[in-house]
């Protein structure tokens, strides 16, 4: 884009909207318009990924520009190197490196993403910095060779001299790069030199840069430290009024009260006095009246002078609440079995709210109406008692103890708690009746409140002695885990308020409908005769169980950045296991959810039928036992006369045998 | 400040760019983009020459290119762009009218003598169609039409329930609009409106004398008194009173009978003034040698305005208010306006059409609600009418701005009103080039654009 006129010394000054848009000045980077953002990157808020570019050829660095071209910034090892190697003659003024020299990126030969098979010259010959850049982005990883030569007006060569090279270059080059094969391309460089010895382009070959190293970090080659930062949003300054992406405007407050209560005060206004408008403002024209609010130039100079704003209203310091304390605060071993009880009730708890959403007779195909709602419901909160279960036991693990399997049956108050729950609650397995219903709420009802004095939830009461008692919490590792737990407790905290609600709008929604109508099964599970379908499924639902806390079990021995893969089979096996439970509320009967190892009182150090002792190394001793039980008893349901089953069991058999396979590989080794 | 350049703009030159002045200087205009730049006087004199007929066109295109082009593709090019979604109907709930306007584009209400109501279920699908055949998210509008709209309040009223809920169901935003006579408004109608914002359009052609001159009831009395207290009535709805203009059609005078500020003051938010090309009665519609004294008194109050926005003082001639912010934003495009693109309108069969003014024309048939909107039309209508292709239009520097003029006047009247086009757009870049100097702000980019489905003045027999 060529503007100010240099022909004939004129000079434009734009003057509307697209006329600036369209000026374009030269020798910007390219990545200073949005037009080339990239995802996150407008700039970005962590780093503009697009700085990486700069380096696709390892050795060497661009720089896009605006009205210039690929222009090349810096030329490292090994080329320099090679260079010299090549002509030993050469003094250096000549060189690829030369900072008088202005090399351009002439040509690519690689493979394009929208070509990924063939390799294929790309002619940026003479093209703007811009367009460079997007086909640099496009690149596929593998072999490339680049030629980068002066500016046409710079060589000293003819053009047919020029053109000579350049076939014999490109022959060159495709004899360079054969058929792919194993192994890293040979960097090669190739100068062709005027006959003064100047270099006017050169061709090297080389790989695309991989961008991240073994380790998948950036890879210093391609992006020194300060290079991804060099554009960046400006989130506290222009960005807070006018964000491309809306992010930084979205999240800054509009309408304030001001420090002395004075309502209704746009936050941007320049004049910072609590003055009250004369007249509400009915228009964002008016709202926002430029003579009278923060403009993007005075946001970068002044952003500093804006006041926080806390619950609405201005303020230029904040003061955290600090936690009251209580007067029989809990030691780290006190807080362990304390913990190593909740886990045992978020169990039973998510196992509870499971049993009590399959009893519900939910249609499939009216998602709205009030019964569905309370299925969703139910579910949720199902769901989210799993995850107070797993970070209990994530907790647990992080304070070097072994997660906890067993199961609660009883739910009772916290020491010192003032009885607001009248009696213990027993944890059983129930359809969702109105009585039960009313058990689920008591349940859920915010024990959790933080009262000066009155202490009546057991995380809090865990929370607060965190913060009191704050020895006693550095594991094997040396590192004080104090923190991690805290966070662990609050979430837990949080999410426990919404429960209520949640169960307590369950019940309006049920209140004029009969149970009858819209409940599979009532009461506890009846275990059905072993030789039937349902007590084949209900024998396999239980299985599914086990195999789920099975895999939870690996899960938490491994450490925490490699939990995941366990943690997605636990999610397909509880996929599965939804499916029977659907399965066996459509035929009026209910999950069993048998608790491994003997009933009631489960040891609390969690073994599970058939897995190794507590010493012993991670084996796949449960899930061999597991691995064959599971599959006979799919056989079995294949041959069901209801076609629903049957067509359910052979989609399971497939899932069930990649799944021990995968179980088996991790164990290390044991042929399922 | 300048009237408009007199330079004859005679080689090709000048079909891509014009040079103008204003009291802020001399500028450039470059069509394609309408882009505005600033020159100095040095500039000036040299791109002047570079106009003139005499110089040699492979310099002045050379120049051109030096100093504004590059190798960035044209905003314009030949290819009609791809056929957008639908964002818009007008439907024509009332083919009946309470008046008896003598320039009424639809036989002085009384249409041929077929006069419809709209039924229900015709409206309601015609809101279906609309839902289905926008983008998702879209924000959609509206438009109840006739005739007169309120002759058949009932529809109006259902039908807006109806479009509010629908719109909410498929995740679109509806408004509403509706152009009217005002001598029917009842406080519930007025009550409407509010509740759901409708921007509403009232047909007025000035004072009491002018206006009842040509807008007549049925009975052959004015209608001026009416349309005073239906105004009265609409403006009851308090702080969020619906938005309303009025157009004022002054046939046959060349000359818009009220000042702005008269209708201003009778509470109107915005005023826009529309020349009458079809009518009837010849008599009443403009003839060639009407423009040049219109004018210059559209400019004559664009002057005014100018003053009066130049002193922060609000003037809300829309014409130029809207001329003013379009040029501001580079507004460039190869059509007038939406018809047959995103903006049709339905009649009270349920027949497409590429616009109001359009309906029952066969030749700007465009499907059915039922069925749908007839896409391969729509798509010829826009290879067909891209201004490129339009003589004289593909020399004329000010196309992208115009855009062709209406496709109804062109078709019956041909393009008699380009020399007042062009000097009103001159007058209207120069206006925009001092007021962008003396108060940078009035163009802030926190103020909002200027509503582009705020329903155009220029339907002024409506």
């Amino acid at each position: 884009m060529q503007h100010g006129a240099k022909l004939t010394g004129m000079k434009l000054f734009p003057r509307n909207l697209t006329a600036h848009a369209d000026y374009v000045v030269r020798g910007n980077p390219v990545i200073s318009r949005p037009e080339s953002g990239a995802d996150n990157s407008h700039p970005g808020l962590e780093f503009d990924q697009r700085n990486l570019d700069r380096g696709f050829f390892p050795g060497l660095l661009f720089d896009f520009q605006f009205g210039v071209g690929a222009r090349l910034a810096d030329v490292r090892s090994p080329w320099l190197e090679k260079e010299k190697e090549l002509d030993k003659d050469n003094n250096g003024a000549n060189s690829l490196g030369a900072k008088e020299a202005e090399f351009f990126l002439w040509y690519i030969h690689g493979k394009f993403g929208d070509r990924p098979g063939e390799p294929v010259f790309a002619d940026l010959y003479g093209l703007d910095g811009y367009d460079v850049l997007r086909k640099v982005h496009d690149l596929e990883p593998g072999p490339i060779a680049v030629i980068v030569g002066l500016r046409p007006d710079k060589l000293k060569v003819e053009t047919g001299t020029l053109q000579v090279w350049l076939q014999v270059a490109m022959l060159q080059l495709k004899g360079m790069i054969g058929p792919p094969i194993a192994g890293p391309v040979e960097q090669r460089l190739n100068t062709f030199r005027a006959s003064d010895g100047s270099l006017q382009f050169a061709v090297l070959t080389g790989e695309r840069a991989r961008y991240l190293n073994e380790d998948g970090v950036i890879d210093l080659q391609t992006a020194e430290p300060g290079t991804l930062t060099r554009s960046l949003c400006s989130p506290w300054q222009w960005d807070f009024t006018d964000c491309g992406c809306y992010y930084w405007a979205a999240s800054r407050p509009d309408i304030v009260t001001g420090a002395k209560g004075t309502p209704g005060l746009n936050f941007l206004r320049v004049k910072r006095e609590e003055v009250p408008p004369r007249s509400p403002s009915v228009t964002w024209d008016d709202w926002m009246d430029p003579s009278r609010v923060m403009s993007q130039p005075r946001m970068i100079l002044d952003w500093e002078t804006l006041p926080l704003v806390i619950g609405d209203q201005e303020a230029d310091s904040y003061k955290p609440q600090s936690v009251v304390p209580i007067g029989d605060p809990w030691d780290c071993n006190r807080v362990i079995k304390e913990l190593q009880k909740l886990a045992g009730v978020e169990h039973a708890l998510c196992v509870k709210f499971l049993y009590a959403y399959y009893s519900l007779n939910a249609p499939d195909d009216a998602p709205e109406s009030p019964l569905c709602r309370v299925a969703k419901d139910i579910l949720n909160i199902a769901v989210d008692e799993m995850r107070h279960f797993r970070w209990v036991n994530e907790s647990l693990v992080l304070l070097d103890q072994r997660p906890v399997f067993s199961r609660a049956t009883k739910l009772s108050d916290p020491p010192g708690s003032g009885g607001l729950r009248q009696q213990q609650i027993d944890l059983v397995l129930e359809g969702l009746t109105p009585e039960s219903l009313d058990r689920f709420i008591a349940i859920e009802m915010p024990s959790q409140q933080y009262r000066q004095g009155d202490v009546s939830g057991l995380y809090t009461h865990i929370l607060v002695s965190l913060d009191q008692l704050p020895g006693g919490y550095t594991n094997k590792e040396g590192e004080d885990v104090r923190g991690q737990v805290q966070e662990v407790v609050k979430l837990i905290i949080d999410e426990g308020n919404d429960h209520w609600a949640r169960a307590k709008r369950a019940r309006e929604l049920l209140q004029d409908l009969d149970p009858d109508d819209y409940l599979r099964f009532k009461g506890a599970p009846t275990v059905q005769p072993p030789a039937s379908e349902c007590g084949a499924l209900q024998s396999l639902g239980d299985h599914y169980y086990w195999l789920v806390l099975e895999v939870l079990r690996r899960a938490f021995d491994q450490p925490p950045d490699a939990r995941g893969e366990m943690l997605k089979q636990a999610r397909r096996v509880m996929h599965n296991l939804d499916e029977v439970g659907k399965l066996l509320g459509r035929r009026g009967q209910g999950l069993l959810f048998t608790l491994p190892g003997s009933p009631g009182d489960a040891p609390s150090d969690g073994t599970l039928p058939g897995s190794p002792e507590p010493d012993a190394p991670s084996g796949g001793g449960g899930s061999l036992v597991l691995g064959t039980a599971i599959p006979n008893l799919l056989a079995g349901l294949r041959k069901s006369v209801s076609d629903e089953v049957a067509d359910f069991a052979r989609r399971h058999g497939q899932a069930a045998n990649e799944l021990l396979y995968l179980l088996g590989e991790d164990a290390g080794g044991d042929d399922p | 400040m300048g009237e408009a350049g007199t330079a004859t703009m005679s080689n090709t030159l000048g079909a891509e760019a014009r040079l103008f002045h204003s009291a802020a200087g001399s500028h450039l205009f470059i069509v394609d983009g309408s882009r505005i730049y600033d020159l100095l006087e040095t500039a000036t004199s040299e791109i002047e020459r570079a106009f003139a007929a005499d110089y040699d066109e492979a310099a002045a295109r050379a120049l051109l290119d030096s100093l504004v082009g590059g190798r960035r593709p044209r905003y314009i090019d030949a290819a009609s762009p791809p056929l957008p979604p639908i964002f818009s109907l007008s439907l024509n709930v009332a083919q009946s009218c309470n008046m008896s306007c003598g320039y009424c584009y639809a036989d002085r209400g009384k249409f041929g003598g077929s006069a419809r109501l709209m039924s229900f279920s015709v409206a309601a699908a015609s809101v279906d169609r609309l839902i289905a055949q926008s983008a998702p998210g879209a924000d959609l509008v509206l438009g109840f039409i006739g005739g007169e709209p309120l002759v058949n309040r009932k529809l109006v009223r259902s039908i807006t329930a109806y479009a509010v809920e629908a719109a909410r169901r498929a995740g679109r935003q509806m408004r509403f609009s509706l152009t009217t006579n005002a001598t029917l408004i009842e406080p519930e109608d007025a009550r409407l409106f509010r509740d759901h914002g409708f921007y509403v359009a009232v047909s007025l052609d000035g004072d009491q004398i002018a206006n009842d001159r040509v807008r007549r009831m049925h009975d052959g009395s004015g209608s001026y008194e009416h349309v005073i207290e239906g105004i009265a009535r609409l403006q009851q709805g308090g702080r969020a009173r619906p938005s309303f203009s009025a157009s004022n059609g002054d046939a046959g005078n060349g000359r818009p009978a009220s000042h702005p500020r008269y209708l201003v003051g009778l509470g109107f938010d915005s005023v826009g003034f529309a020349a009458v090309l079809t009518s009837p009665d010849p008599a009443l519609a403009f003839a060639g040698s009407d423009f040049a004294a219109f004018r210059r008194s559209m400019i004559d109050c664009g002057r005014k305005a100018l003053e009066a926005l130049k002193n922060r003082q609000s003037y809300p001639f829309s014409n130029f208010e809207t001329a003013l912010h379009e040029i501001h934003r580079g507004t460039h495009r190869p059509y007038p306006c939406g018809a047959g693109a995103g903006y049709l309108s339905v009649n009270a069969k349920g027949d497409l059409y590429a616009c109001h003014r359009l309906l029952d024309d066969k030749n700007w048939a465009m499907g059915d609600v039922f069925t749908g909107a007839d896409d391969a039309r729509r798509a010829q209508h826009l290879a067909r009418a891209h201004v490129d292709r339009m003589e004289p239009c593909r020399s004329c520097w000010a196309r992208y701005l115009c855009g062709g003029g209406c496709y109804h006047e062109v078709e019956r009247r041909g393009r008699i009103g380009c020399d007042y086009i062009r000097g009103w757009l001159e007058f209207c870049l120069a206006a925009y080039a001092e007021l962008s100097v003396a108060r940078p702000d009035y163009f802030s980019v926190s103020r909002r654009d200027v509503d582009v489905v705020k329903i155009d003045p220029a339907q002024a027999a409506g």
